[in-house]
């Protein structure tokens, strides 16, 4: 097998699994505790809070959560409660629905939101931002690596813009798709999310990092764990896990980029050579190529690389499962309907070897070769 | 007071000499759809079955399984005393209050199989009548238009006394009428078609044809779970999956593209009647709909039909669109019908299909092919699935 949907999820490194299995046999105590068993087990949450910090390149507090979703959530719903339930949203036309969709519910509770456009590049311009902010402007919501086309936004500058126009704005970036592969500067993001199953952690831990807790309110009320913002006892074994990945990351997190991008490259230009049209572009983040095979449903190729064994995915995994629709993130970049409805994600992991590339070039390109053959007249 | 499921079956009682037969196969689908409800009795009446050994708190759920099973025409949940006058008029009241509590205007219907009983039915019914009335403040006598009914039953030696009646789906006990080769794409018509001749009693095969890739593997199991559903009203059903890809594409390169889904729909039509005759299955069942898509025109379905020397059953035939999609949500299949995963029909799909194919220009077509020979290989890449119990 050939796994190449890791934007989708990732297998978990070695490392993580051992320490999940770590904290449910060994040091399995709740951090809330008296005894000193719970003291290093809270003693080890803060540690990887602190990993977080450094994997993102910020200062402030880390909440952890159960998913991106979540943290999305408490970011924006925190956002929203926090500044009274009212005022003005402002988010982008290629979210993930962790944040579009919020933004609608926001809406139906009375917020005022704004849907920006993106360019052909997936790209939003600082200045176009700062023009939507507004005095009553309370949160701007960017998404720091596309998942679906890989476009990097700029986050360090439209946070800039954003902050040069209202200081008083709060700046999240979902940081999902980004998250130890795509570095940015952070000194005006506000709120950060991140995800522990994207880079080799396991499901079920996620984090939103917070440069002011005071700005956001809980969304999860409970017994007071994660100073209050996140009730419920701590997910000792994911946080576990997320600790030992970043460990791994913070070894080796930049000859892994350098690798996931040209690993990226290699494969981009083999599906060029064998007709592919890419829409993920070489400033993109290093793990996603995105690319469109024009005439041949993205479900067919799919299918018919699955049966080779080669797993890739039609746009987010969170969006196939409702199978034929077209991504409507494809078509807010302004990629053509019928090149979207054509167009498969592959996403790299520091797991996948070079070789890997060659070999699924080959098979993508003559399964796409034989497909055409059968488009529809 | 002791309770009891008086379940009332159809059509069958208009049958003669083989009565039994179909009353066998009832009580048959009885006991399956009450499996899980520990050791049940069923004990014949006149049209009608009296259900009793069930754990009395499970009786709600038991009469739900109940009104799924072809053949039941109704079942009531009903009280059993004593036939003395004085047990029946004190059940009489304790149901009424338990289940007809909000009031409202009532009529008591009395039958009596016992004609030796001192009161005749009218006697009866004006009795127990005059004690609800006198029992309960928010109830009036309507006889021609009441809210309910109160029934009291008289028999040899008991009373049944019950006010609710809850429909079944009427038709005919499974089993009783054969086995068809059900023709099961992923769609809303199909599923409704196979419900509707299960319903007349018939147990199914289904069959469904499979092009990877141009189908995904959540197609296939979107139609899995359709089967499931249809399995859950009484009967297990093998589905075959049959490998078409070749077929289609064979179609699709070879032949007029005017004419794939005709042609197709042949290639369909050859392979289920195959497998209908193998599994001994006695016709084919399509949920085609005259003049819903171009292969469903008359025309269409006359060159379809005629590679067929079994009959072919279309029960929805005279349907509209949104009578079929009523039924689909009442049996429960509409939902997964409308997961947005192709089938096998709509991927070869040619723009302009043609509506009225003339039967030489689809042999001259099918001369272009080796049937036999793709069919063969389509059967051999086939698989078959047991879906649901036993």
């Amino acid at each position: 097998m050939i796994y190449l949907d890791n934007s989708a999820t990732t297998r978990a490194f070695e490392e993580a699994a051992q320490a999940v299995q770590d904290a449910l046999r060994e040091n399995y105590f709740n951090p809330s505790a008296a005894y000193g068993q719970a003291i290093a087990a809270q003693q080890q949450a803060q540690a990887v809070r602190k990993a977080v910090l450094n994997a993102t390149g910020r200062a402030g507090e880390v909440i952890f959560t159960a998913s991106g979703t979540e943290a999305d959530n408490l970011a924006i719903q925190g956002a929203f409660t926090a500044a009274g339930c009212t005022g003005h949203y402002i988010t982008t036309s290629v979210e993930h629905p962790a944040v579009l969709e919020t933004m609608q519910a926001l809406e139906s509770r009375g917020a005022r939101v704004d849907v920006l456009k993106v360019d052909r590049q997936g790209h939003l311009s600082p200045e176009a931002l700062a023009q939507a902010v507004c005095e009553d402007t309370v949160l701007v919501s960017v998404m720091h690596v596309n998942n679906e086309t890989g476009a990097v936004q700029d986050i360090g500058a439209l946070a800039a813009a954003v902050k040069a126009k209202n200081p008083r704005v709060l700046f999240h970036s979902d940081g999902v798709q980004a998250f130890c592969r795509v570095m940015a500067d952070q000194r005006d993001v506000d709120l950060y999310t991140v995800s522990g199953h994207k880079v080799h952690a396991g499901k079920g831990i996620a984090a939103l990092a917070v440069r002011d807790l005071k700005r956001i309110r809980p969304v999860i009320y409970g017994g007071g764990q994660e100073q209050g913002y996140r009730s419920g006892t701590e997910n000792m074994p994911g946080i576990a896990a997320l600790g030992a990945a970043l460990e791994q990351w913070a070894l080796h997190g930049e000859a892994w980029r350098a690798g996931l991008g040209a690993m990226r490259d290699d494969l981009g230009a083999r599906l060029q050579a064998g007709g592919g049209v890419l829409n993920s572009t070489s400033d993109g983040a290093p793990h996603i190529v995105s690319v469109a095979f024009a005439g041949i449903r993205a479900a067919t190729l799919q299918q018919a690389l699955a049966d080779q064994d080669v797993l890739v995915s039609t746009g987010s995994a969170c969006k196939s499962r409702g199978g034929a629709r077209v991504s409507p993130v494809l078509l807010a970049q302004g990629i053509p309907q019928e090149l979207a409805q054509s167009t498969i994600r592959i996403s790299l992991s520091p797991l996948n070897m070079p070789r890997e590339m060659e070999q699924a070039g080959d098979i993508i390109c003559a399964a796409a070769a034989r497909l055409k053959r059968f488009i529809r007249r | 007071m002791d309770s009891i499921i008086l379940l009332r079956y159809g059509e069958i009682h208009l049958k003669g000499l083989n009565r039994p037969f179909f009353e066998h196969k009832l009580v048959q689908a009885i006991r399956v759809a009450a499996r899980g409800f520990g050791r049940i009795e069923v004990e014949h009446g006149q049209g009608r079955f009296f259900i009793s050994g069930y754990e009395p708190a499970r009786q709600e759920e038991l009469m739900a399984a109940l009104c799924r099973v072809f053949g039941v025409h109704s079942v009531s949940p009903a009280a059993v005393v004593g036939s003395d006058m004085q047990e029946v008029r004190a059940a009489a009241v304790e149901v009424t209050k338990a289940e007809q509590g909000q009031g409202g205007s009532f009529k008591v219907e009395a039958r009596r199989s016992n004609k030796h009983y001192p009161l005749n039915s009218m006697e009866i019914a004006a009795d127990v009548g005059e004690c609800v009335l006198d029992a309960m403040d928010n109830v009036r006598v309507n006889v021609h238009d009441p809210d309910f009914r109160v029934y009291v039953e008289v028999r040899a030696e008991r009373a049944f006394i019950y006010t609710r009646i809850l429909p079944g789906p009427g038709g005919m006990p499974l089993g009783s009428a054969g086995k068809a080769m059900l023709l099961l794409s992923g769609g809303i018509d199909s599923p409704v078609a196979g419900y509707m001749l299960m319903r007349r009693g018939v147990e199914l095969e289904a069959v469904y044809f499979n092009s990877p890739p141009h189908t995904t593997e959540r197609a296939h199991l979107k139609v899995k779970k359709l089967a499931e559903v249809l399995s859950s009203y009484g009967c297990p059903i093998r589905l075959h999956s049959v490998y078409f890809t070749e077929i289609q594409e064979a179609i699709y390169e070879r032949c007029d593209g005017d004419y794939t889904v005709i042609l197709m729909r042949r290639f369909m039509m050859r392979i289920a009647q195959r497998l209908a005759q193998e599994a001994e299955c006695g016709c084919l069942l399509t949920g085609e709909n005259l003049g819903q898509v171009a292969s469903q025109t008359m025309q269409a379905i006359t060159v379809t039909n005629a590679i067929c020397d079994i009959p072919v059953f279309r029960p929805l035939i005279a349907y509209d669109k949104n009578e079929i999609v009523d039924k689909a949500q009442q049996i429960g299949t509409y939902d997964i019908s409308i997961e947005p995963y192709e089938d096998c029909c709509t991927v070869f799909v040619p723009k302009h299909p043609v509506t009225k194919p003339r039967m030489k220009a689809v042999l001259i077509e099918e001369r272009k092919l080796d049937i036999d020979a793709l069919i063969e290989r389509a059967l051999e890449k086939s698989e078959t699935t047991l879906i649901g119990l036993e």
